[in-house]
């Protein structure tokens, strides 16, 4: 195998070893925080809360740029895991990070791959990949510039 | 079919390739972190109110671990969400994507006479974003097992 070939395969190793990784977005902040809460509702999810971290901190004293967390979840998924599962519930609600960082809008999701180290049965590893899959679809979907 | 040797480099690089992933999760710490509390469900929710404040958090919020997905959310399974503004700010400035971890909680669950406070270990979690957060995960572990303490002493 030539060298230039593994140092490629190197990269991408190294890549897959970074579990959380943004997404830069196609549209402005509103715009993408509109489209990635109509993709999650459009896969089932309810939207729980959007906690606006920027605005808390702002009211004390710290300013940065927008950043808001969107906790959403579908109720079957709890009440599996809280009968299932207790611990597992410290990843419930599940969320999605936006925020703006030098003239961009990301989007993040969770650390699926550890919280799938974590399940106890099948039905929890089904579970977190159909999260996984939908939240990736969403967050990608959201990216696509709308204009 | 020509057969050529591989440069020693890049043998080293095919090793380093296999070995990087073990060492990469080798001795992590775990993910999750479950303390039996010696209370019942709203003592062990009172202290740990009562101990954020002692250790520079603001009380945010309690809910329901289901609250806003089901009209009837489980009232045995609660977060509570709490923050120490000038650490989430300087989380935030080091690493953008500690957005999984914030505000910071902890869940109080109660399975039949049990109550147990079940939370993300911040160790866990600066390893899995990255060293920029070194100083401040070890400042919210440090926190974490002062109020914990705090419940079970």
């Amino acid at each position: 195998m030539d060298v230039k070939i593994m140092f490629v395969v190197f990269l991408l190793v190294l890549t897959g070893c970074q579990e959380i990784k943004p997404i830069r977005s196609g549209n402005d902040f509103p715009d993408t925080m509109t489209h990635i809460q109509n993709n999650l509702t459009g896969k089932g999810y309810r939207i729980i809360r959007i906690q606006a971290l920027d605005q808390g901190l702002a009211r004390a004293g710290y300013d940065i740029n927008r950043y808001r967390i969107i906790f959403f979840g579908k109720a079957e998924d709890f009440v599996h895991i809280q009968k299932t599962h207790p611990g597992f519930t410290v990843f419930l609600p599940l969320s999605v990070t936006v925020y703006e960082d030098e003239g961009g809008t990301y989007m993040q999701s969770m650390p699926f791959t550890a919280m799938k180290d974590l399940a106890l049965d099948k039905k929890q590893v089904h579970m977190i990949s159909r999260w996984r899959a939908d939240i990736h679809t969403s967050i990608n979907n959201a990216a696509k510039p709308l204009y | 079919m020509q057969y050529r040797y591989m440069h020693p480099a890049g043998w080293m690089l095919v090793i380093f390739i296999l070995v990087m992933p073990g060492a990469l999760y080798a001795g992590n710490p775990p993910a999750l972190i479950s303390v039996e509390s010696p209370y019942g469900m709203d003592k062990t929710i009172a202290v740990i109110k009562q101990s954020l404040v002692s250790n520079n958090f603001r009380f945010l919020r309690e809910q329901a671990v289901a609250e806003g997905v089901t009209e009837f959310a489980d009232p045995d399974f609660r977060i509570l969400y709490f923050c120490n503004f000038s650490l989430a700010y300087k989380a935030i400035q080091s690493e953008k994507r500690i957005g999984f971890m914030l505000p910071c909680r902890l869940t109080v669950a109660r399975v039949g006479n049990k109550v147990t406070i079940h939370y993300l270990n911040p160790e866990y979690a600066k390893n899995m974003v990255g060293g920029s957060l070194e100083g401040i995960c070890d400042q919210i572990t440090i926190a974490f097992n002062n109020i914990i303490d705090e419940v079970i002493m």
